[in-house]
Formats: C-alpha cells, structure tokens, sequence
C-alpha cells in the first residue's frame, strides 16, 4: 500500500493530516527514511518513519538552497496543484508510524531528476545535507576563530563566489605545529595551525585563473594592517598572527579529473556557512 | 642617520662577505620596515628556531653591528650557485607532481618540517642527502615513456619485495646505493607508470554528488 502511493523519500505531506503531528510548528514534513524502510514488510522491525519539519515560504535564498548551510535548506517541491517553496529545519524530527502513510498520499514530492541547470535534484541535496549533519568534521574552536578573526573565511567567501559554479569544492589540510598532538582528532588539535587549500574544480575549467587569483590574493597583494595603522600586511602574514600558517606551495587549484580518492581521504571538505559556529554557541546563557 | 645593511657570508670562507644591499634611515626603523626594504620581494622571517646549517646565511647589520641573521637567502644562494632546500624541493614537487603534504609523506618528514623548509629551514643531513638523490632521479635515467608524475600512485605498493617509499627511508643503504636502487624501483615500476591515453572525462556536473559519500564507507569489508 505505501509503495503503491508512490512513497519516497524526499516525499511531502501537510502537518494536519498526521494527528501526530498536529501541535508541531511545521507546515509541512518531508520523508528522511529511505525507500527501503518505507517499503519493509516487517512493521514489527520498522515501525517508524522520519519526517523532517519545513515551513512554506515565498521564495527561496541561494545562499540556503546548495545545502552549505548547516540548519536550514531551501527546496522546491512538485505536486499535482504546482510547485511550492519549503524552508526545512534540520531541528524540526519527528518519528510517526509508519502504517500512517498507508492511507494516504504524499502532496508534494522534492524532484529527484537534476534541474535544467544540470545541478543535483532537491532530492538528492536533501538527502545530502542530512548526511552531512552527522558525517562533517568538526574543525577545532580555536581555528575557527582564528579564521574568522583573520577574514580568510571572508576572503574566501568573496573571492570564489563568481567562480562557485566551476568549483567542485574547496578542501582544508590541517595540522597542529605542535609535534606531540598529531594523534588527536581534528577538532582536538591546539594552535597554531598549518593549513593547506585544495580548491577542486570542475573537469572543463582551467586552474591557472583561479589560482593566480588565489596566490595573488593572499601573498602579493597587501591590505591594510589591522594592528599598524597606515601600514600594509599581507593576508598570509596576517593569518600567522592569528595561529594560521599558510605557504604558497600548499594552495593548490586541482580538476577533479586529477584528484585522487587517496588525496582527498586526507582532506576536510570546507564550507563557509558549515563552520561559522564553535562550541561557545552550545553553552548555556 | 642609521645605517642598515644585509650581508651575504658564506660559512665555507667567512672572510667571504658579500654585500646584498644598504639602506639609510632617519629614524630607528621597524624589523618589518627592514625586512620589508631590504630583503628581496617575498622574503619572510621564520619565527621558528633555524640551525645554521645552510652554507650561506644573510646578517642584517645596523650601524655596523649584527642584528638579526636571515637563513633564507634564495636570491643570494642563487647568485653564488648555491642550490637551496626550497629550491630543491621545489624542483622535485615538479618532477613527480607532488603536494607539499605527498612531499611530507616522500621524506617522512612533517608537514611542518616542509613549511619549515620553504621558510628557509634546512633538513637533517640525512633527509637532506635523500632530498639530493631524489632530485637527481631525472627522466633520462628511465624509458622514455615513463610519467615521473605518476610514481605517487604507486610507491607505496611492496612490489618485489619492497615500496619504493620503504627503499627510500632504508638508514642501512649508502647515498651512492640508495640511488642505483631507487633507480632501479623506478624502472621496475616504469610499465605501470607509463603515459597513458587519458580517458574520456565526463563531466560531473549534474552528477549526484551523495554518491561520493558511498566510496566512503570504512565499514563495508570488516
């Protein structure tokens, strides 16, 4: 019966057709469970389905619809009355049973082809932006800040926006200087750090542009120094200040064509929004 | 009047003093200042500690006395022919296509210890006897075909016996050894390593990206 409804993950129902579901702040909740577990026989072994909560809205914001940030993703979802636009909050689960799903029909589905653009369906970036909020590396609170302070993560958000759609990805290598600390996770390593940039991008475009940009940008071209007025830094030399150790030998513009499994098993994959947090946002007020 | 000036000395002829360049200023200058007017464009201070290993070094003087010595001194190095790490390394990064981090993982040296080198730093002997052998590893030793770029896929693969990485950070062979049997791994690796028809790329836009996160899983042969 569910499977003849057409459930799928990344399918849409209206909160008030759940009475489960009836006191909760979303309009709207998306399926999370995979086809899979919609469909298992056993309603003994799986009871349950998961459903993330979204709120309509007007439009949607690009800087919420690639999945960069960590809380909120903006789709478009499809059904037979047209497409409406959702606000998902990541915060908003909610486990109902799965028999509920037999009676009736999703209103609207996140689509799983890939959109005129070429780029991922909403389906497929949903169901990413899940995954990443269990598997993203946690970089450490000290790096963070030393970033943020040092307006490299700024930089980087400036700079590589007008090539964001050649870019495959940007990648971090970091190690701590201190000799006795490598066997710590990443989120554990004390400052000051070493790090190393991997901007992947995509198997037709020429490296060589961006990463003239790139080296150029952070140690040729000066600023004004934030702590000497009417004086010039460069921004590799202000991010030593702030415990970040760059060279330019280890910023590297790479086509994905070139990249290896191996290389990137070593890399964290960086997203500005991902990391804008530390843990001072968990403490209590 | 404060008279600054930054000096080539070679450790070999100390007699030997090349003056590199001479600045006045009116007031006490900022090391910044200094570094920044008389060291060639690009030039950095390392705060780390740098023994003074390397053959030539730079002292910067003010008024006569030495003030602060300067290790890294590529553009001098160059002018007396002196070949430094950071030049060596950067020959050898590409030769075999290397990143700084697969650089760290050739020596077996750190990450830092790289950094280090390109801030000027100089390696142990030992290491900086390897750095030597492997620049020397040129393509006209091997058959024509072979892609030098390509030896990081393949050197940690034990073939006869033994990695060429393994080979590499073997304390019990001599320079002179090391070298013909590096060179023999080469050419014993060479049919694998050999230029290859690149492959027809498509291209990954519009591609699921989530199928990546499927190569991921650690858990899947335990």
């Amino acid at each position: 019966m569910i499977e003849s409804q057409a459930w799928w993950q990344g399918s849409v129902i209206a909160t008030d057709v759940i009475p489960a579901l009836e006191y909760c702040s979303a309009d709207f909740w998306i399926v999370a469970s995979q086809p899979c577990n919609l469909y298992g026989k056993d309603f003994q072994q799986i009871p349950w389905v998961e459903l993330v909560g979204a709120t309509q809205i007007a439009v949607s914001d690009s800087s919420k619809s690639k999945g960069d940030h960590p809380r909120i993703l903006h789709v478009n979802a499809e059904g037979t009355t047209g497409t409406i636009c959702l606000q998902i909050d990541i915060t908003l689960r909610k486990w109902v049973q799965r028999s509920f799903l037999a009676g009736i029909s999703p209103m609207y589905a996140l689509p799983t082809r890939n959109n005129e653009n070429g780029n991922i369906s909403s389906n497929e970036m949903f169901s990413g932006w899940l995954a990443r909020s269990y598997t993203r590396v946690a970089l450490p609170d000290e790096f963070n800040k030393g970033l943020r302070d040092c307006k490299i993560d700024k930089f980087l958000n400036e700079k590589l926006a007008k090539y964001s759609n050649k870019l495959y990805g940007i990648y971090f290598s970091i190690d701590c200087e201190a000799e006795n600390a490598k066997e710590l996770p990443i989120g554990k390593l004390p400052p000051p750090y070493l790090l190393g940039i991997v901007i992947a991008v995509y198997e037709d475009v020429d490296p060589t542009e961006i990463e003239q940009l790139f080296t150029t940008s952070l140690f040729k071209k000066n600023i004004p120094d934030p702590y000497n007025n009417g004086k010039n830094i460069s921004r590799a030399d202000n991010a030593r200040r702030h415990g970040i150790r760059l060279i330019e030998e280890d910023i590297n513009i790479r086509s994905i064509a070139d990249l290896t499994v191996s290389e990137l098993h070593g890399l964290v994959r960086y997203s500005i929004v991902d990391y804008l947090s530390d843990s001072s946002f968990a403490a209590p007020h | 009047m404060i008279a600054a000036e930054v000096a080539a000395h070679n450790l070999t002829t100390p007699v030997l003093s090349q003056t590199y360049k001479t600045r006045k200023f009116d007031k006490p200058p900022s090391v910044e200042d200094i570094i920044r007017t008389l060291l060639p464009i690009g030039s950095r201070s390392s705060t780390a500690p740098i023994p003074l290993t390397c053959a030539t070094y730079m002292i910067l003087s003010i008024n006569g006395k030495a003030q602060i010595v300067l290790p890294r001194a590529e553009e001098v190095g160059h002018k007396a022919g002196i070949e430094t790490t950071r030049n060596k390394i950067d020959l050898i990064k590409s030769k075999f296509a290397l990143s700084v981090i697969q650089v760290a993982e050739l020596f077996n040296v750190t990450r830092k210890a790289v950094y280090d080198w390109y801030d000027g730093a100089e390696p142990k002997s030992a290491t900086a006897a390897r750095i030597n052998i492997v620049k020397g590893l040129d393509r006209e030793l091997f058959p024509p075909d072979t892609d030098l770029a390509q030896l990081k896929l393949f050197w940690k693969i034990p073939v006869s016996g033994t990695s060429f990485l393994s080979l590499l950070s073997n304390d019990l062979l001599g320079d002179a050894e090391l070298r013909v049997a590096l060179i023999d791994k080469i050419n014993e690796l060479s049919p694998r390593m050999g230029t290859k028809n690149a492959s027809a790329i498509r291209l990954s836009k519009g591609l699921p990206a989530s199928q990546l996160a499927d190569i991921e899983r650690a858990g899947d042969f335990s």
